[in-house]
């Protein structure tokens, strides 16, 4: 039952043993003669999962978009008449990867998949445009790291808060608040609260439901391919489309779907892309075994004392978004220190970010947020996962990636794939 | 019951115990199987008790029924376990929270014995669990993934070959981990299936098992695809050289895509060979890759060599990074500068000066860039004089560079730079220039000004506005009558942040004198600025509404336009006495400008040009402000219910009267709602009026209650109908359940299983919040376990072609419900196969005894609404709104039944309630139920 269709690809039967020299070590993969083709001007993309989410990304600008791959029919032909000619469309994303003309791989499935995919297609030679939360769990991410590195991919992930837009009810764009922290107006260490009254709402009604009746699977979704490493549980229509987000299995509720829009900012703003809190603490209801809850408040503490705050509740009604000895700063900068404003109008600004996704790559610079900040940002909401499913105070070891002292956490770190998916 | 003959086989026996809940009847099931009957019953009680509990609220209460059900022991664990049941089976959520959260629990620090007795229960439970549902023993497997150690290593080992259990048992074992989870699943994969060879193989490399290689490379010539690519894998990740020779024919001799992984996995079997000690193996692999992969297409092969090279060598790699910059690759020439600060020092930073030297400007401009992120600062004053390169990209990559790695000195290179034309350029000077405080840049800016040409000026003017640096408005005052148009509307868009208030005369002359649109659009912008710093608010329209008298034309109008983005009453005054103007245009620009006033002293001159204008236009827009005048203000709902309400007369419009509704459904109120309802049965309006009755009655997000009341009740009623939206039309009705409730109803039907009924229960299905009667198992009778006299029952049902189902009320579980209790025929009166039934055979009829009106049924596959109303001897059924039936029983039998027939149970005062089924597929939901006492 699982994972049998790997192999049966069309495509694959008709092309087999071929080719004539070996690795000896390595063979030359000959393209047009002993010179290099030379790189098309025009970017390309494909778009890997065309589900809601999916479907946004097809018009991005930037990049032609030259293939789409789903596992449900419909989500197939819906995005082949938005891509219109030009456009293929695809079941198994093995087989977009295997086209040597496309150059950016979108990855707005859900999160079960994004590692696999990222992964092989970093392998494959190819750049990476994933949805958020990077990936489910925090060994994933690691992988993800190190492949995308490795293979000297660029990757971006699709939050964007800490170089444009308005950041969510804060009411201002992240850049002057970086300013009042990097030029230390706050003192330190500094404490950030996220809550309705900081201007971010935790979306809890994406939490799963604790009693589901089995469903028939439709004919136009293969499940089996949907399911992909994640294990095997009977299919409902609440597990998949648009509610999948209420299942640990695929992703981590209102965490999974806001938690790096929130706190990748936290973390630029903290200075925290290089490292992780050593502390977690969650004060929620009881967790299902499989489908996510609600909570009403995760404390991240860093090595430096600084803390992250998600208060689900939104109990502390005079919260300030960020707090330090010396003052603090309230959504629309708003500030107990005197012409706050002014002051910001003054100071250097942060340094320049990469923030056109395709310039990067073109130049082959690291986009601003990119794989190593995404995973630290993703691992904070892979940290706030744990702490809320296990109920416990945690300590977590940034350096090696690790609880300490705590095995059934560390187990959570690394949770195996359904053969044959690994990473 | 089957009103069409075949009656009478149906006399069914009702089973003597009654079920309590689902969960109990599982546990009974137990019980009757079980060994130590009576204890059990004490325990099962318990058990039972403390379910209830879950989930538990917080961590503390979670401890503390963990550790109450651990104190009953192994017997405890192995009955919680025992409950669970298949997915959809029934609702054991409550058990899978209690298990999960004592898996849980029991991996704290100091609960080792609780661990090994709790694992040892799940052991015993999938033990004993026989061939009950896969899904529940994946369930218990997985507990042991989280919280099993040695004792479930062993026992996992039986599930090795199962074709579905296989695989959560490799997971679990993989998770524990140990020696002897390797052991076992290497002597594990001769004997399982050929189906389980992958996932065994798989978890074999992912512990790199060296004892397995032997082994795997068994099946390095398979033929099933998915056992190959996990067999290379393993292989690879084991990175033993014995799997050397297939890892390297495998380019060669596989299909594409495993040609495709094949350098990734070889690269990786290279790394592991490095791990293992034979770090020169791994390092010719990589040089030999780096050789062969270098085109554009491949390039990732060479740098994931290259990465692992360096990983491998370390500072020894250095050589190697410096001779990637020869590549024509530039994504290899980037990987290799990315890795280059893996080495630091003094000496490597020696080196990438000399090769900065030998390199093409490309690759130059590259070095650059890495030199500026590794922080040596020795190599500032070379990184200066790449300042001055002729080639721009040198510069640009040198810009950045030196002012991550200087102090404010590096300002006097900078400047300079301004005298370069590219736009390119001068926007990275720009964002360098702003990488310095207030006092380093902006005097310098202002004083430069005029000196440099007219691309770099707009640089200039840019950085003063985005520093707000008023004191120096005057220099950016002196560009604005530039021929330069790009530099002229950077200088009035910086005017919007620099103008003071004292430059608010000076910007009102510029906009009387301007002609072009977007000029007088940002000078609009930059007089509002000015204007608005002024506090006294009275005082801030002053020059403008001077300029007002003496201007005319374009110029009155663009004044007029921003009179509402600063106020005052005088300013409302003039907008007011416009409004009345003769001039066509003057007039239009008035009625807008005062519908968009900011504050509410508007309001009266708003609702005057409601009521007298005739023009529809500037009725709508009229109306428009002055809903929103009204929201805005701090006012109660009641009255800003009344100044809504009372402007609805001078709608004429449809969209006039649209955008009332609309602005009336922000007010919370019952008047509020009272009013909108009406419009309910407007067929024009019915739509806008259903949406603003849902936003008004229904509960918020946070914490805002909904509106109650039986006017409420029977507004949403009649929207439930209007509404399209099948979520809106159930969130209504679940908040009519929630009124309902208050007012006395208990809801019959839970939605999830079939707790609270009794009888034929086989034949129904409880899902999804539908009570469905299953076809294929007959249906028969399901009844209330309680009984009912008097009462109000209000169901919903949706019949299939032919359906023919019934309405037992006061019945007694033994006999035909239809003469023993009272029947209310349920039936698709619409099928031909019932043309010839007599009147009291149609739905809704007592049956045999009463006829009721026809007509009212919903198509088939529609829901239908129906309220049974029974009081003493008073019938009266309502379907859909309409009654049907309203008859006193003791009337209607007076001069015998209809059918003739003997009906004793029309006596009963009391008894089940039930559906009875005829084998037809029918479904019915939200069935609630109120006692008449």
């Amino acid at each position: 039952m699982s994972g049998k269709k790997l192999f049966t690809r069309r495509k694959f039967l008709k092309k087999t043993l071929a080719v004539s020299a070996g690795f000896t070590i390595v063979p030359r993969f000959v393209l047009g003669g002993a010179g290099f083709t030379a790189p098309s001007d025009e970017i390309t993309k494909a778009v890997i999962g065309v589900g809601g989410m999916g479907r946004g990304h097809l018009k991005y600008p930037g990049a032609k978009l030259l293939a789409v791959c789903d596992v449900d029919e419909n989500h197939l032909k819906r995005a082949l008449e938005i891509g219109g000619p030009g456009v293929e469309g695809y079941k198994d994303f093995r087989d977009v990867l295997e086209r040597k003309d496309i150059d950016i791989v979108h990855i707005p499935t859900p999160p079960h998949w994004h590692a696999l995919i990222s992964v092989a297609a970093a392998e494959a030679g190819k750049d990476i445009w994933c949805e958020k939360p990077m990936t489910r769990t925090i060994g994933e991410g690691k992988k993800v790291v190190e492949a995308v590195q490795r293979n000297g991919r660029i990757f971006r992930i699709n939050t964007w808060f800490r170089f444009q837009s308005q950041y969510y009810g804060f009411g201002t764009t992240v850049k002057p608040i970086k300013k009042v922290v990097e030029n230390n107006l706050l003192g330190w260490p500094l404490k950030v609260t996220v809550s309705a009254t900081t201007g971010f709402n935790w979306k809890f009604y994406w939490s799963g439901k604790t009693f589901l009746k089995p469903k028939p699977e439709p004919k136009v979704l293969d499940y089996e391919m949907w399911l992909g490493p994640a294990p095997y549980k009977p299919y409902h229509p609440h597990r998949v489309h648009n509610t999948f987000r209420g299942y640990w299995d695929y992703d981590g509720g209102g965490l999974g779907d806001m938690g790096m829009h929130y706190l990748d900012p936290v973390q630029y703003i903290l200075d925290k892309d290089r490292t992780s809190p050593v502390e977690i603490e969650a004060d929620c209801p009881q967790q299902h075994p499989d489908a996510c809850g609600s909570w009403r408040r995760i404390q991240l503490k860093y090595a430096d004392g600084c803390m992250i705050i998600l208060d689900g509740e939104n109990k502390d009604k005079n919260a300030a978004f960020i707090e330090g000895p010396e003052g603090k700063l309230f959504p629309g900068l708003e500030s107990d220190i005197p012409h706050l404003k002014e002051k910001i109008n003054s100071l250097p600004d942060p340094k320049p970010q990469v923030t056109d996704f395709i310039q990067a790559v073109r130049t082959r610079k690291k986009f601003t947020l990119n794989e190593d900040n995404a995973h630290r940002t993703c691992t904070i909401v892979n940290l706030s996962k744990i702490a809320v499913r296990l109920g416990r105070r945690l300590h977590f070891d940034p350096e090696k990636q690790l609880f300490i002292g705590d095995e059934e956490a560390n187990r959570l770190i690394h949770q195996p794939m359904r053969a044959p998916w690994h990473l | 019951m089957a009103p069409l003959g075949a009656r009478g086989r149906e006399k069914e026996k009702m089973k003597k115990y009654r079920l309590t809940f689902i969960l109990l009847a599982v546990l009974t099931l137990f019980i009757s199987i079980g060994t130590a009957q009576e204890k059990s019953v004490g325990l099962q009680t318990e058990i039972q008790k403390i379910l209830q509990k879950y989930p538990a609220q917080n961590a503390a209460d979670l401890d503390k029924q963990s550790y109450e059900i651990l104190q009953m022991g192994k017997d405890g664990l192995l009955s919680i376990c025992r409950l669970l049941v298949p997915p959809g089976k029934a609702d054991d959520s409550r058990v899978r929270f209690a298990l999960g959260g004592l898996t849980t629990y029991v991996n704290r620090t100091g609960k080792e014995e609780q661990r090994k007795l709790y694992a040892k229960a799940v052991i015993k439970a999938l033990e004993s669990e026989g061939d009950k549902n896969v899904n529940v023993k994946a369930f218990l497997i997985r507990q042991l993934q989280r919280c099993g150690k040695k004792e479930s290593v062993r026992f996992l080992k039986r599930y090795l070959s199962d074709p579905i259990l296989g695989e959560p048992a490799v997971q679990a074992l993989l998770t524990i981990g140990s020696n002897e989870a390797e052991t076992i699943l290497l002597r594990s994969l001769n004997a399982v299936p050929q189906n389980n060879k992958a996932l065994v193989i798989k978890a074999l490399g992912e512990l790199r098992s060296q004892r397995a290689v032997r082994k795997i490379l068994e099946y390095s010539s398979t033929r099933d695809r998915e056992l190959l690519n996990v067999t290379l894998f393993a292989l690879a990740n084991i990175g033993d050289s014995r799997a050397e020779e297939v890892l390297n024919k495998m380019a060669v001799t596989a299909g594409p895509y495993e040609r495709a992984q094949a350098p990734s996995l070889y690269l990786l079997y290279a790394q592991r060979l490095a791990e293992h000690g034979k770090k020169q193996l791994c390092v010719n692999i990589c040089r030999e890759f780096i050789r062969s992969y270098m085109s554009p297409q491949e390039s990732h092969v060479a740098c994931a060599a290259l990465a692992v090279m360096v990983a491998v060598l370390g500072e020894k790699s250095l050589e190697d990074i410096l001779a990637a910059m020869d590549s024509p690759s530039k994504e290899f020439r980037m990987k290799a500068l990315e890795l280059s600060d893996r080495i630091p020092g003094q000496e490597a930073t020696t080196r990438w000066l000399e090769r900065l030297e030998n390199s093409r400007p490309e690759v130059r401009a590259e070095i650059i860039g890495m030199l500026g992120k590794r922080g040596d600062t020795s190599v500032l004053p070379l990184l200066l004089s790449e300042l001055k390169s002729e080639v721009r990209p040198v510069r640009l990559a040198a810009i950045p560079a030196v002012v991550s790695l200087g102090d404010s000195t590096v300002l006097n290179e900078l400047w300079p730079m301004l005298q370069f034309d590219s736009k390119e350029e001068l926007e990275v000077l720009k964002l360098a220039l702003l990488r310095f405080s207030t006092p380093l840049i902006v005097p310098e800016a202002a004083r430069i000004m005029l000196d440099v040409p007219p691309l770099a000026r707009m640089v200039l003017i840019e950085i003063l506005a985005e520093r707000r640096a008023k004191e120096f408005v005057d220099v950016v005052f002196s560009q604005a009558k530039t021929e330069d148009e790009t530099l002229r509307e950077a200088v009035l868009t910086a005017l919007e942040r620099l103008a003071g208030e004292e430059d608010l005369p000076r910007l009102v002359d510029m906009l009387l004198g301007a002609t072009e649109t977007r000029e007088i659009l940002l000078l609009q912008n930059a007089v509002v600025a000015s204007a608005n710093l002024n506090e006294n608010k009275e005082s801030r329209a002053d020059l403008l509404l001077a300029a007002l008298e003496t201007s005319e034309g374009k110029t009155h109008l663009d004044l007029l336009r921003i009179l509402p983005r600063i106020g005052g009453t005088k300013a409302l005054h003039s907008v007011i006495e416009k409004t009345r103007s003769e001039d066509a245009r003057i007039k239009s620009v008035a009625v807008y400008s005062l519908a968009a006033w900011p504050d509410i002293d508007a309001l009266e001159a708003v609702l005057s040009v409601i009521l007298t204008t005739e023009n529809p236009t500037f009725r709508y827009v009229s109306l428009q402000g002055y809903i929103r005048l009204i929201q805005g203000a701090e006012l109660m709902p009641e009255e800003q219910y009344l100044l809504l309400s009372e402007v609805f007369d001078a709608a004429v419009e449809l969209e006039d009267k649209k955008v009332i509704l609309s602005g009336l459904s922000r007010i919370k109120s019952k008047q509020s709602l009272r009013y909108v309802a009406a419009f309910l049965q407007d067929p024009e309006l019915q739509s806008n009026a259903a949406r603003a009755v849902t936003r008004m009655a229904l509960p918020g997000d946070e914490e805002e209650l909904g509106l109650v009341g039986s006017d409420v009740e029977a507004a949403l009623k009649q929207t439930a109908g209007i509404v399209q939206d099948i979520d809106m039309v159930n969130r209504i009705k679940d908040y009519l359940g929630v009124l309902w409730e208050q007012d006395g109803f208990v809801s019959l039907f839970n939605g999830k299983d079939l707790s609270g009924w009794m009888g034929n229960t086989s034949g129904y299905e409880a899902d999804e919040g539908k009570l469905i009667v299953l076809q294929n198992r007959g249906g028969g009778n399901l009844y209330t376990e309680k009984e009912f006299s008097d009462f109000i029952l209000r169901f919903e049902f949706k019949l299939t072609p032919g359906a023919n189902n019934g309405l037992g009320i006061r019945a007694p579980l033994d006999g035909d419900a239809a003469y023993m209790g009272m029947e209310l025929q349920i039936l698709d009166n619409s099928a031909e196969k019932y043309k010839d039934l007599k009147p009291y055979q149609f739905h809704g009829s007592i049956y045999g005894v009463v006829s009721a009106k026809r007509g009212y049924l919903k198509p088939v596959g529609e829901w239908n609404e129906e309220e049974v109303l029974a009081r003493g001897k008073r019938i009266t059924v309502k379907l859909n709104g309409t009654v049907i039936v309203d008859a006193d029983i003791s009337d209607a039998i007076r001069n015998g039944t209809l059918d003739g027939r003997e009906h004793p149970g029309l006596k009963r005062e009391t008894g089940h309630i039930g559906f009875l089924g005829h084998g037809s597929h029918v479904e019915f939901s939200r069935i609630w139920i109120k006692e008449l006492k």
